[in-house]
C-alpha cells in the first residue's frame, strides 16, 4: 500500500514538472514577454519594509486613491495598484494609509561630477560638467543595467545615501561652478518630485536642467517637469517588444513620450544601447531611424553605444564595431543628421559632422571634447545652423 | 557468471564517473563557473544518488528477475546520460531568461537536478542492485559460514570493484576521451560499452531452450549495439553535437567548440568579430577589445613606471594588453596562461590585433599556472600584470592572497609595480563590492608599503610597489611620460589622465569604504572565495544576502556547539530505537564520508595553493585517493573473510581517521617556506600523494567493516547496502556543499579540519555508547 502511495506521488510529481516545463516552453513561445513581466513583477518592490530604519520622505504627486486605502499610481505607464503598506514596482513609492509617499526624496545615493558628454548630450554645452544624481529603484528591470547596484535596489538595501535637499543640490552647483544639473544614473520617473523641486529651483538660479530616462513617465507628470527642463537624453532600448523584454517593458509608450517631448521644443537627444542578437538587426534599426525622422525629426541626434557584457547579461559577445557602423550608416541613409558612436573610444564617429559640408564640429575623444567647431550655433565653414545649447 | 557481474560492476563505476564529470563540465558552461555552482552541481548528483541506491536500488534488489531489472536500468541509465547532455545545451528554452542572461542560484539548484534526475537516480540504484546480483551469483560458492557474512562480503567486493572502475574511467577521460572527443561521442562511448556488457550478462541465456522474453532481450541488446556502433561511426552523432550547441549558443555564429582538460572554449564570430568564450564567459574580443578596460590597465600602470622594460602578464594577455605593452620600449613580454589551448585557439582565429601580439619576438608565452611561473622564475619584472579579476573560485583565489603578493613582490625590481584589477564603481559601491574591495587593499598593504588606487568605472586598479613613486606620481607627469613615448593611444589621452587621476575620486572612494571589512585573504584561509561569492549573489540571487551576511560571522565555536547539540540529539533519538547500533553505523558511515571529502578537498587545495594549477597531478592526487579507497576496501574485505573483527576494529578505525585529521594541517602550514629547497618540493609532492592515499584507505576500510557490523543485525542485503552507500554519499554530499563554499572560505583550512575531528569525535563516541547496549 505504502509503494503504492509513493508510486502515485512520484508519477504525479514527474507530470507536475513536466507539464510545468512545456508550459513555460509554450508560453515563452508565444509571448516571452508574459513571463518576463510575470517573473519581473514578482521581483518588485511588493513588500514592505518592517524592522528598523524605514525610509521617511515626502508625498507623491500623480496618484489617485482608490477603496479601502488603496493607491493608483499615475506617475508612469505600469500604473501600478499599491495597497496599503506597500511600495509600487519601481520600490520607492509607499502607500501610507492611503497616501503614497516617495520615499528617497532628498535621499540620493549618488551625487557626481561628470562630463556632460556621458549623459550622452551632444549638442548642450560641450565641454562643460554638470552634476549627476542618483537615487535607489527603477521601474525598469534591464538585464545589463551599468547602475544596477543603484536601480535594483530599495533605499532600504543600498543603505547609504546623502541628505541634500533640493535647495542643497542647487546651492552645490553654483559653488562648483557647474552649468548643468542631471538626473541620472538611475531613472529619474522614480524620484519625480525630488527633480521637479530640484528643477523649480535651478531655474531660479538660472542653472541648466537635464535628465536621462527611459521614456515611461506618463504625459502630465511629464508635461510638468518638461516646463522647467531643457534637455533630455531618453533610452530607446530598441524598436521591437524582443527589446523591451529585456527590460520587463513595453516599446508603445516610450514613443509616445518622445512625441510628447519633441512637442514641447525641449531639446531631445536618443541614445540606443546596440545589444548582439537582440536589438542589432538592420531592420530594427532602420525602422527605428525612420520613426524618429518621421514622427519627430531628422535634427534629434541618436546615438548608438557599445555594449559590453555587465549585470545579468553576462553570456553576450560584445556589439562588433562594424554593427555600430552600419547602424550609422543606415541611419545616415535614412535622412538623420546628427548620429554617434559611443563607448569606442578613438572612433571616428564619436565626433559629430555637419551634415551639410561633412566638416567636423565637434571633436570628441569618449567623454573629452578636444575641438569645438561651432560659432553663434552655426557651423564655423559653412554657416549651416546647427540645433542645441550652446550658451 | 560472478567474473561478469564483476565486470559489469567495474563499468558501472566508470560510467557513473564519465556521467558526474561530463554533465559537471556541461553545465558550467551554462552556470558561471564559480564555487557555488560547482558545489551545487555535485551535491545534486550526489544527493541523487544516493536517493537512488536507497530507495530504488532497495526495490530493485528485492525484485524477482533481478539481472534483467539490473539490464534495463544500465540501458535506461546510458540512454538517458545522452538525453541528459542534450538538456544540458539546450535547457534555457524553457526557462523565462533572455539569451545570454546568466542564472542564480534557485535556477541552478532546480536546472540540475531535473537533468541529474534520472541518470544519477538510476546510477545510485545500480549499486544496491549490483550488490544483489553478486550476493546471488556468489551463493555456489559456499566458502563462507553465514549468509551475512556473505552479504557483508559482497557489498565490500561491489565496493572495491566501482572504486576501480572509477578509477579507470578518471584516467580515461582525461587522458583519452576529453582532448579528442565531445560529450556526445563520449556518452555514446558509454551507451555502447553498457550494452556490451548486457549482452554479456545475457550470454548463458542465449541458447534456444530459454523463454522467449530474454531472448528477444538479448537480440534487441546486441542490435541495439549494432545500431549505436552505426552511429558512432556515421556522422549523426556529429550532427546532434553541432545541433544541440547552436542551440545553446542561439542566434550567434559558432565558429568553434573545444573542450580540454581546463574547460571550454567557444568562438562565436559576428560581423569580423571574434569573440573567446570560455566556460560559457566572454574573454577575449578581437580585433576591437575592450579600449576602456585595457588602456586603461596598461597604461595607468606603465606611465606609472619611469621605464618598463620587463613584464609579466599573469592570464588575460591575449586580446589587447599585449598590444598596448608593446608600444613601449619593452625588452621581454612573458605571459603564462595555464590552458594550452586557448593560445592555440587565438592563433587559430587569428586577427591583426592578436597576430601582432602573438607573433612579437619579444613575447614568450608559458603554458603553466602563473603563481607556479612565478616562483621558479628567475628574471626580475617592472610590472607584473595580473589579469584575474575576481577570485570566485578556490582556483583563481591564489592570486589574491598575502602569499601570492609576496611572492610577486619578490620578482618585482626595485621600482616594480605590481597590478590588479577588481569590480568597482565610480557612482556607487556597495557594501558587498566594499567588502571584496578592502579585502584587496588590505591584503595588499601588508606586503606593499605603497599602493595607489584608481578607482574605475567597471574596474577598480590597485598599483602595488615598494617604490613611493606609485603613489606619489600625478596626471602631470603621466602627460610627459606619454608625449616622451610617443604614443597615440585612443582612450588615454592628457584630459583623460587629468579627468581620471583627479583626486576627488579617491576621496569618494574612501569615503564609500568606511566600515568594510579589515579581513586579509591568504592561502589557506581564503575569504576572497566568500566575499567574491557574496557579490555574485548580490546580482543573481539577492534574496539570499541576509544569509550569507549571517554566515561571514561564523565562527568555529558556534559550529562546534551545533555539532554537539545536534550529537546529544542524535544519540538520545537513536537510544529509543529498538536497534540503535543501527543509526550509530549509519552515523560512521555519514562522517566518514563528510571527511573523507573534505579530505580529498582539503589536499587537493593546499595543493593548488603551494603548487599551482598542474592539472595532471592534481589528477593524480584523486586517483591515489581513489586507489586508498580501493585497497583499504580489499585489505578489510579479505579481514572480515579471515576473522571477525568486530566493533573494536571499527572504533580503533574511527580513532586513527581522527588521528590523521590532526595531523594534516600541521604538514601544509609551514610548507610554504621551506618549498625554496628543491629537495622539499618533490618530497612534498610524494608527501601529498601518500596522504591522498592514506585518507582513500580510512575511508574505504571503513565502508566493508561497517557493512560486516550491520549485517550482523539486518537480514536484509539490499536494504544496508542501499543505505550505507548513500550515508556514504550524503556525507560527502554535505562536506561538498558547505566544505568548498562555507568552511575552507569562511573558516579557512586549520579550522575546517577541527569541524572534521569535532564530527568525527562525536560519531565515535555515539558508536560506543550505543554499542554498550
Amino acid at each position: 500500500m505504502k509503494n503504492a502511495n509513493r508510486r502515485e506521488f512520484l508519477k504525479r510529481a514527474l507530470l507536475g514538472c513536466a507539464a510545468f516545463l512545456s508550459l513555460g516552453y509554450f508560453i515563452k513561445r508565444e509571448n516571452g514577454s508574459f513571463f518576463r513581466g510575470f517573473y519581473a513583477s514578482s521581483a518588485a518592490g511588493g513588500h514592505s519594509f518592517g524592522g528598523a530604519e524605514k525610509a521617511k520622505g515626502n508625498e507623491a504627486m500623480y496618484y489617485v486613491a482608490l477603496d479601502r486605502n488603496r493607491i493608483r499610481c499615475e506617475l508612469c505607464y505600469r500604473t501600478c495598484n499599491i495597497s496599503e503598506g506597500r511600495r509600487g514596482f519601481c520600490k520607492n513609492r509607499e502607500n501610507r494609509r492611503g497616501k503614497l509617499y516617495n520615499v528617497v526624496y532628498g535621499k540620493p545615493s549618488a551625487v557626481h561630477i561628470d562630463p556632460i558628454e556621458k549623459e550622452p548630450q551632444h549638442h548642450m554645452l560641450p565641454g562643460t560638467n554638470m552634476i549627476c544624481i542618483g537615487t535607489a529603484g527603477c521601474n525598469f528591470r534591464c538585464l545589463q543595467c551599468h547602475n544596477w547596484h543603484l536601480s535594483q535596489r530599495s533605499i532600504e538595501e543600498i543603505g547609504r545615501y546623502h541628505n541634500y535637499t533640493p535647495q542643497d543640490i542647487v546651492d552645490s552647483a553654483i559653488k562648483q561652478g557647474v552649468p548643468t544639473i542631471s538626473s541620472t544614473y538611475n531613472e529619474p520617473t522614480v524620484f519625480y518630485e525630488y527633480v521637479l523641486d530640484i528643477a523649480k529651483l535651478a531655474k531660479k538660479a538660472d542653472l541648466r536642467i537635464l535628465w536621462h530616462s527611459n521614456g515611461y513617465m506618463k504625459p502630465e507628470p511629464l508635461k510638468e517637469l518638461l516646463h522647467y527642463t531643457d534637455a533630455v537624453t531618453i533610452d530607446l532600448k530598441g524598436f521591437s517588444q524582443r527589446a523591451y523584454d529585456n527590460s520587463a517593458a513595453q516599446l508603445e509608450p516610450v514613443l509616445v513620450t518622445l512625441k510628447t517631448i519633441k512637442e514641447s521644443n525641449t531639446w531631445l537627444e536618443i541614445v540606443n544601447l546596440v545589444i548582439p542578437t537582440i536589438n542589432d538587426s538592420t531592420q530594427e534599426i532602420r525602422e527605428m531611424c525612420e520613426w524618429i525622422r518621421d514622427e519627430l525629426s531628422e535634427e534629434v541626434p541618436l546615438h548608438f553605444s557599445r555594449f559590453f557584457p555587465n549585470y545579468k547579461l553576462t553570456n553576450l559577445s560584445p556589439t562588433p564595431i562594424e554593427t555600430l557602423e552600419r547602424a550609422y550608416d543606415t541611419a545616415r541613409d535614412i535622412g538623420l543628421h546628427y548620429v554617434t558612436v559611443g563607448n569606442v573610444p578613438g572612433h571616428r564617429y564619436n565626433s559629430t559632422f555637419c551634415p551639410k559640408c561633412n566638416d567636423i564640429l565637434i571633436r570628441r575623444v569618449h567623454f573629452n571634447v578636444t575641438q569645438n567647431n561651432i560659432t553663434d550655433g552655426n557651423c564655423a565653414s559653412c554657416g549651416h545652423n546647427i540645433p542645441g545649447i550652446w550658451t | 557468471m560472478k567474473k561478469k557481474v564483476i565486470l559489469a560492476v567495474i563499468i558501472m563505476g566508470f560510467s557513473g564517473l564519465v556521467a558526474q564529470i561530463i554533465l559537471l563540465r556541461e553545465l558550467m558552461i551554462a552556470f558561471h563557473g564559480n564555487e557555488l555552482s560547482i558545489g551545487i552541481v555535485l551535491a545534486n548528483w550526489l544527493l541523487l544518488e544516493a536517493a537512488g541506491a536507497f530507495f530504488l536500488g532497495r526495490k530493485i534488489s528485492q525484485a524477482k528477475k533481478k539481472l534483467a531489472w539490473f539490464i534495463f536500468v544500465t540501458i535506461l541509465f546510458s540512454l538517458l546520460f545522452i538525453t541528459a547532455v542534450y538538456l544540458t545545451r539546450v535547457f534555457k528554452e524553457f526557462l523565462p531568461v533572455m539569451p545570454g542572461e546568466g542564472l542564480g542560484i534557485i535556477p541552478m539548484f532546480y536546472v540540475s537536478f531535473i537533468i541529474l534526475f534520472p541518470v544519477s537516480l538510476l546510477h545510485g540504484a545500480l549499486f544496491t542492485s549490483g550488490c544483489k546480483l553478486y550476493f546471488v551469483f556468489s551463493s555456489p560458492e559456499k566458502t563462507l559460514a553465514s549468509e551475512d557474512k556473505l552479504s557483508a562480503f559482497s557489498i565490500a567486493r561491489v565496493y572495491i570493484f566501482e572504486t576501480l572502475g572509477t578509477i579507470a574511467g578518471g584516467i580515461i577521460l582525461t587522458y583519452l576521451l576529453i582532448p579528442y572527443l565531445h560529450s556526445f561521442e563520449i556518452a555514446l562511448i558509454i551507451t555502447l560499452l553498457n550494452i556490451g556488457i548486457c549482452a554479456f550478462l545475457l550470454e548463458p541465456f542465449w541458447k534456444p531452450r530459454t523463454p522467449a522474453i530474454t531472448k528477444t532481450g538479448s537480440f534487441l541488446s546486441i542490435s541495439l549495439l549494432l545500431f549505436i556502433l552505426y552511429l558512432l561511426f556515421s556522422a549523426s552523432a556529429n550532427q546532434l553535437h553541432l545541433f544541440s550547441v547552436q542551440q545553446q549558443w542561439k542566434h550567434q555564429n559558432l565558429v568553434h567548440y573545444k573542450n580540454s582538460n581546463y574547460g571550454n572554449i567557444v568562438v562565436v564570430e559576428r560581423e569580423n568579430e571574434y569573440t573567446f568564450f570560455s566556460d560559457g564567459m566572454p574573454v577575449i574580443t578581437s580585433p576591437n577589445p575592450d579600449i576602456v578596460y585595457i588602456e586603461e590597465f596598461v597604461h595607468f600602470t606603465m606611465l606609472s613606471h619611469p621605464a618598463p622594460e620587463n613584464v609579466l602578464i599573469l592570464s588575460g594577455g591575449a586580446g589587447g594588453v599585449i598590444n598596448e605593452i608593446l608600444k613601449y620600449d619593452v625588452k621581454r613580454i612573458d605571459y603564462a596562461e595555464v590552458d594550452p589551448l586557448m593560445p592555440a585557439i587565438i592563433k587559430e582565429f587569428s586577427t591583426l590585433l592578436t597576430e601582432r601580439e602573438l607573433k612579437d619576438k619579444r613575447v614568450n608565452i608559458k603554458e603553466v599556472d602563473g603563481r607556479f611561473f612565478l616562483k621558479r622564475t628567475p628574471n626580475k619584472y617592472d610590472v607584473i600584470f595580473s589579469g584575474f579579476t575576481d577570485p570566485s573560485t578556490l582556483q583563481t583565489n591564489r592570486f589574491f592572497t598575502k602569499e601570492f603578493y609576496t611572492l610577486a613582490n619578490n620578482k618585482l625590481a626595485c621600482n616594480g609595480i605590481l597590478v590588479i584589477g577588481i569590480p568597482g564603481s565610480l557612482t556607487y559601491i556597495s557594501p558587498e563590492l566594499a567588502d571584496m574591495n578592502a579585502m584587496v587593499y588590505n591584503t595588499l598593504q601588508t606586503i606593499y608599503p605603497y599602493v595607489r588606487i584608481i578607482p574605475g568605472d567597471g574596474i577598480n586598479f590597485y598599483l602595488a610597489s615598494r617604490s613611493p613613486e606609485v603613489e606619489e606620481i600625478g596626471h602631470a607627469e603621466m602627460i610627459e611620460r606619454l608625449s616622451a613615448h610617443e604614443l597615440q593611444l585612443k582612450l588615454v589621452t592628457p584630459g583623460y589622465l587629468e579627468y581620471r587621476m583627479h583626486p576627488r575620486w579617491l576621496e569618494w572612494f574612501y569615503d564609500q569604504m568606511k566600515g568594510s571589512t579589515e579581513i586579509i585573504n591568504s592561502d589557506f584561509r581564503p575569504l576572497g572565495v566568500f566575499y567574491s561569492l557574496v557579490y555574485w549573489n548580490e546580482k543573481f540571487s539577492p534574496t539570499f544576502n541576509h544569509f550569507f551576511k549571517r554566515i561571514e560571522n561564523l565562527n568555529i565555536y558556534f559550529v562546534a556547539l551545533i555539532i554537539s547539540v545536534l550529537s546529544v540529539l542524535f544519540l538520545t533519538i537513536s537510544s529509543r530505537t529498538r536497534n540503535p547500533l543501527k543509526p550509530a553505523l549509519t552515523l560512521c558511515i555519514f562522517s566518514t564520508g563528510f571527511a573523507g571529502m573534505l579530505f580529498d578537498l582539503i589536499l587537493i587545495f593546499a595543493f593548488q595553493v603551494l603548487y599551482g594549477y598542474i592539472f595532471y597531478w592534481l589528477g593524480l592526487l584523486v586517483t591515489a585517493f581513489m586507489a586508498g579507497v580501493m585497497v583499504g576496501g580489499m585489505w578489510m574485505a579479505a579481514h572480515i573473510k579471515k576473522a571477525d573483527t568486530g566493533m573494536p576494529a571499527l572504533i580503533k578505525l574511527e580513532i586513527v581517521i581522527i588521528s590523521f585529521a590532526l595531523l594534516l594541517p600541521f604538514v601544509f602550514i609551514n610548507a610554504g617556506n621551506l618549498l625554496v629547497y628543491t629537495w622539499f618540493d618533490y618530497t612534498l609532492r610524494i608527501v601529498f600523494l601518500i596522504l591522498s592515499f592514506i585518507s582513500g584507505i580510512l575511508v574505504g576500510a571503513e565502508f566493508p567493516l561497517a557493512n560486516n557490523e550491520y549485517m550482523k543485525i539486518s537480514a536484509d542485503l539490499g536494504g544496508t547496502a542501499g543505505l550505507l552507500y548513500s550515508a556514504d554519499l550524503m556525507g560527502g554530499w554535505l562536506g561538498g556543499i558547505i566544505g568548498a563554499v562555507i568552511l575552507l572560505p569562511v573558516l579557512g583550512l586549520v579550522e575546517t579540519t577541527f569541524i572534521v575531528i569535532l564530527f568525527k569525535i562525536s560519531s565515535l563516541f555515539t558508536l560506543i555508547i550505543l554499542s554498550k547496549r
